[in-house]
């Protein structure tokens, strides 16, 4: 397999990767507040896989 | 159960406003595509981590294509169900907390109704995701691997969408009795793993356990056969309603203090 297909096959993955990360991000900003620091979601958001976004949708969000 | 279409119109826009639609499915299809490809990929990974000593020798048997779509259901089964436990935990402790439970139910529109809507809503997210997740794992299995036999895997879909409705119904029980949203997650990821647990010890004795269906799907993939599941099931469809009118119970329950 070379380069080229490697790279077809590897794009969703990537592409799903950005999905999540960028919905995660833009509810962060739009929020008025957030549980905690709001900088502090945005190491957690794009540096923990999966699991960083995950838990600020689940945690993130301030009940009003 | 009235008022039942105009509340699930009111979970639609939930789910929508809370992303729950965007970022469940989009773990469930980066679960099932990771799956394949680290199947496919291990030995070059292993090549390239470094650490091993000059001429080491490995040797790891390619896997079936079943067992590549077990596997990812072993995925699903961890981080897969944790995403649902957290995506749902809310559900009624949330609406409990911040007061819109007690607006709705003011209203002449029946608890049933009410968790009814809920439950329509998860069915439709968790399908949604599952179906992404595990498409895309059975496509990228074809591709990379090779294809399994497709009466085994829609089979084992199916058993394996039951068992995550059965811990979302659970979710949404737990949600309705306790006051913290965060307590009823993992009460019931803690419940599901203990299910599992005890299912793999006494695996002969309490074959009838919903997690039953877990085991059933993983095994139907991997080797093609499966324990009788029909017992799980029945006993997994009861509980389900038998949890929703718990929940209906618990909902209209005024919180104290």
């Amino acid at each position: 397999m070379d380069k080229s297909d490697l790279l077809m096959i590897l794009l969703p993955v990537v592409l799903i990767q950005l999905i999540l990360m960028v919905t995660a991000l833009t509810f962060l900003f739009r929020m008025d507040s957030v549980r905690g620091k709001k900088w502090v979601w945005v190491p957690v958001i794009v540096l923990v896989n999966i699991v960083g976004p995950i838990l600020f949708f689940a945690f993130g969000r301030k009940e009003s | 159960m009235s008022g039942f279409g105009i509340l699930l119109h009111k979970e639609w826009r939930e789910a929508l406003r809370t992303a729950k639609l965007i970022w469940l499915p989009a773990v469930f299809l980066l679960l099932g595509f990771l799956q394949p490809l680290t199947a496919k990929f291990m030995p070059d990974i292993l090549a390239s981590a470094g650490n091993l000593p000059e001429g080491t020798l490995i040797q790891i048997p390619v896997p079936t294509p079943g067992e590549v779509l077990g596997q990812t259901i072993s995925q699903f089964g961890t981080v897969g169900l944790l995403a649902v436990c957290l995506a749902f935990m809310g559900t009624i402790a949330g609406e409990k907390r911040n007061g819109t439970a007690d607006w709705i139910l003011v209203k002449p529109v029946s608890p049933l109704a009410y968790v009814a809507s809920k439950w329509v809503m998860l069915c439709l997210i968790v399908s949604i995701a599952f179906g992404l997740g595990f498409g895309g794992s059975w496509y990228y299995t074809n591709l990379l691997i090779g294809v399994p036999n497709s009466g085994d895997v829609l089979i084992s879909a199916l058993l394996y969408y039951i068992w995550l409705v059965f811990i979302g119904t659970v979710t949404i029980m737990t949600s309705a009795l306790l006051r913290s949203p965060a307590a009823a997650a993992f009460i019931t990821f803690g419940g599901a793993i203990v299910l599992q647990l005890v299912h793999g010890l006494f695996d002969n004795k309490l074959s009838w356990l919903p997690s039953g269906l877990d085991a059933a799907a993983i095994s139907k993939l991997t080797t093609g056969s499966s324990p009788s599941w029909a017992g799980s099931a029945i006993v997994t469809v009861i509980s389900i309603a038998t949890l929703l009118t718990v929940a209906a119970k618990g909902a209209v329950l005024r919180k104290k203090g």
